[in-house]
């Protein structure tokens, strides 16, 4: 288990990590997420044990993380969002370097390697100089290279940029496979469908602070519209009727997109009625209704007041 | 957990920054056949110069014509050391300028009339001038011709004096300036006219004996040189001038090309920074010291690779022999594999990205290489500089490199050398360690 407990850390004036705290249960999914600047690769940085934070401390299964050479530090395997392999040695020698790095001996890094390789599906690559290998390929390495050493944390910083759907699949199928192991993974990434398919628990972080920390579900329930429906019309023309709409006291908001009008209410339960009823006595035919739920990129630009990819 | 698996990863760091180094077909170029084949070319281009190759090309004008003047060019065109030509005064300069010939002399109009009467009289009136044209990048040949054209000009002026037309007319001249001169003390003015008379019947004596060995030897009377010279090469016994040479340029050679495969060793700490290979290696519970002694070691063992088949090559190919301690030898080249190191780390702290520190450190080693005699040797350079240049390592390791091979010098010198140079490590080592930035956001 992994528990971050009041991380801090300044950079001349810059408060990069004001007081991060979360934990991540064994079998659990963490999502780290905030736009660049947010403190994400700063946590994560102190949690491997490469930065000293200012205060606050990093516990790995009870045990405090402390200094450089710490044993401590076996029990978390990095996945770097650069791919950090050597181009011109081969795919096992990659992994037993790095498995090396942690003590293990022939033997342990022999079986080890091969098995890290067929998790990844580059058994058949193994002698193959890394420098030969797709971005894809090498991403999934990336993500073998740090699975040698069997640690019982995963710090997995933006592990698919820049791959294709095919390896990006495959990775989740790893990560998928490591969870069910009992690893425990935190996994920062840009992407909201990434963090809403694997993660149990997002953390949120904004300005070196963690602003909203939950479930995906819980958290777009934090928004003021926790519903919204999807009503498309059969006559689309804009007019006033929109802005009467919009004064209604069931909706949030609303908004004409195409042939498509998306309105927020505050309860589907009570208010559905009384906006659908409304469109039919103004005349506003429509052809199909539907609810959706926030993702969490609506959830993030709720919080904070700006969008994830564009900060 | 035993001392085996401790070091493991230790080991593990060393062996890889080997395999890495092996495997980069640029850094093994750059390392080992780069400086093989400058090496290779400085050694048989001054071995060629060691074994009485070129001449000083000299360019000669005469506007005199006399036959003092034809005498000295006959005698400088004469000598073994001179390429000599004839020019006109209205090319000459722009033949120096073209680089056809590195010096030129104008002997002027008067040139023979004048130069007797100079002999016996000193101030400058009157005296004759010699024109000297020079490539100013050829200053030492200047300086060489300089003294020859002494040489043979002496010869050839005394000579005429003592039995040439031109001497009578000059020892009269010397006669009336004697008679002019009141301010001279009488005891001297006499002993003068008593030298000049016996100046005359030596020239009587002289011709009187040409007359009567006509055919015979035909050599005169005149100043020469007074002395000999017999040129020996102050080097280790056995040591020749080809071995020599060759030992210079594979000394320079492999001190440039150390500290080039220490550029390429800090920057690839750079690479590996930029690239996230150095965070997931510093998640590893490693300590500073193995992180950082690692590198040291593995670019030491580079470093004397490259030392060991440089002079290997050089000992096969171009005889380079080590005339003096080889264990001596093996310091200077541990130690300064220890400072080529560091100075790698030490550029991987201070540099921001590997493209930023390639630039600045290649001058500075370009600089260290040359004020350290790598290139040129260290006695064209000014006194302060060869002082200032002691602060260098470059200077140390050529030093060492050299005491080994045609130096012969022995352990205690050669040890003296690779203390500096431990020195030097531990500066640049220190420096390094205290600038590296351990912080990884």
């Amino acid at each position: 288990m992994l528990e971050v407990c009041g991380l801090a850390k300044t950079f001349g004036v810059i408060k990069a990590v004001n007081g991060v705290s979360f934990a991540v249960a064994d079998g659990q999914t963490v999502g780290l997420l905030g736009p660049n600047g947010a403190g994400k690769t700063t946590t994560v940085s102190m949690i491997c044990g490469l930065i000293r934070p200012d205060s606050g401390e990093v516990r790995l299964d009870g045990h405090i993380l402390s200094g450089d050479g710490d044993p401590v530090k076996r029990r978390v395997g990095l996945v770097p969002q650069e791919i950090a392999l050597y181009d011109e040695l081969s795919a096992r020698d990659n992994l037993r370097f790095f498995g090396a790095l942690y003590g293990l001996g022939r033997v342990e890094l022999d079986q080890r390697s091969e098995s890290a390789l067929e998790l990844v599906g580059l058994l058949d690559r193994a002698r193959d100089r890394v420098k030969t290998f797709s971005g894809g390929m090498k991403r999934r390495l990336n993500l073998a290279a740090a699975l040698l050493h069997d640690p019982q944390t995963l710090i997995l910083d933006e592990p698919t940029v820049g791959v294709d759907p095919q390896s990006r699949n495959a990775i989740f199928e790893n990560l998928e496979a490591l969870k069910a192991q009992g690893k425990s993974l935190l996994y920062t990434t840009h992407y909201m469908e990434e963090a809403e398919r694997l993660c149990d628990q997002v953390v949120i972080l904004d300005h070196g602070k963690v602003v909203a920390a939950d479930s995906p579900r819980g958290l777009s329930r934090l928004i003021p519209a926790t519903n919204r429906l999807a009503i498309e019309l059969i006559d689309t023309d804009a007019g006033p009727w929109l802005d009467e709409l919009r004064v209604l006291p069931q909706v949030a908001d609303a908004a004409l997109d195409g042939e498509t009008l998306r309105v927020g209410v505050r309860d589907l339960t009570t208010d559905t009625p009384a906006v659908l009823g409304w469109l039919a006595s103004h005349g506003r035919a429509f052809s199909h209704v539907m609810t959706e739920r926030p993702d969490l990129e609506s959830v993030f630009l709720s919080l904070t007041g700006r969008s994830l990819r564009d900060s | 957990m035993s001392l085996i698996a401790r070091l493991r990863p230790f080991r593990a760091l060393v062996r890889k920054d080997l395999r890495v180094f092996l495997s980069d077909r640029r850094a093994v170029i750059l390392g080992f056949i780069a400086p093989l084949v400058l090496a290779s070319i400085f050694a048989s281009m001054s071995s060629g110069a060691g074994e009485g190759g070129s001449k000083i090309p000299l360019l000669i004008v005469d506007e005199d014509k006399s036959p003092l003047s034809r005498e000295v060019i006959s005698q400088l065109a004469a000598d073994a050391n001179l390429e000599v030509k004839e020019t006109t005064p209205t090319e000459v300069r722009g033949k120096v300028h073209a680089g056809e010939a590195h010096v030129a002399v104008a002997f002027p109009k008067g040139f023979g009339a004048n130069a007797g009467k100079a002999f016996f009289r000193s101030g400058d009136a009157d005296k004759p001038i010699l024109t000297f044209l020079t490539d100013p990048t050829h200053a030492a040949e200047s300086g060489m011709v300089r003294g020859l054209l002494t040489q043979h000009a002496m010869q050839a002026i005394s000579r005429d004096v003592f039995e040439g037309q031109g001497g009578i007319a000059a020892i009269e001249e010397a006669e009336r300036q004697i008679d002019k001169a009141d301010a001279l003390p009488r005891p001297l003015r006499e002993a003068l006219k008593l030298m000049f008379r016996d100046v005359r019947r030596v020239r009587k004596q002289s011709s009187t004996a040409k007359e009567g060995k006509k055919g015979e030897d035909e050599s005169g009377f005149g100043f020469a040189t007074p002395f000999g010279i017999e040129e020996r090469t102050v080097a280790a016994k056995g040591q020749v001038d080809r071995s020599i040479m060759a030992a210079h340029a594979f000394s320079g050679m492999a001190v440039q090309f150390v500290l080039f495969a220490a550029i390429e060793a800090g920057i690839g700490l750079l690479t590996e920074r930029q690239k996230g290979l150095w965070r997931r290696v510093r998640a590893a519970p490693l300590s500073r010291f193995e992180l950082l002694g690692s590198k040291a070691l593995s670019q030491t063992l580079i470093t004397l690779m490259i030392l060991a088949v440089l002079f290997g090559f050089g000992a096969v190919v171009f005889h380079v022999r080590f005339s003096g301690s080889f264990l001596g030898f093996a310091l200077v080249a541990t130690a300064y594999s220890l400072t080529a190191s560091a100075f790698g780390l030490l550029i991987a702290a201070l540099g921001k990205t590997p493209q930023a520190a390639r630039g600045i450190s290649v001058m500075a080693v370009l600089l260290m290489v040359l004020l350290g005699g790598a290139w040129i040797p260290m006695f064209l350079f000014p006194s302060w500089v060869q002082t200032l240049t002691l602060m260098l390592p470059t200077r140390w390791a050529v030093d060492g490199f050299e005491g080994a091979t045609w130096r012969g010098l022995g352990l205690a010198a050669l040890a003296s050398r690779a203390a500096v140079l431990c020195g030097f490590a531990l500066v640049f080592g220190g420096l390094a360690a205290v600038r590296f930035r351990w912080e990884e956001d």
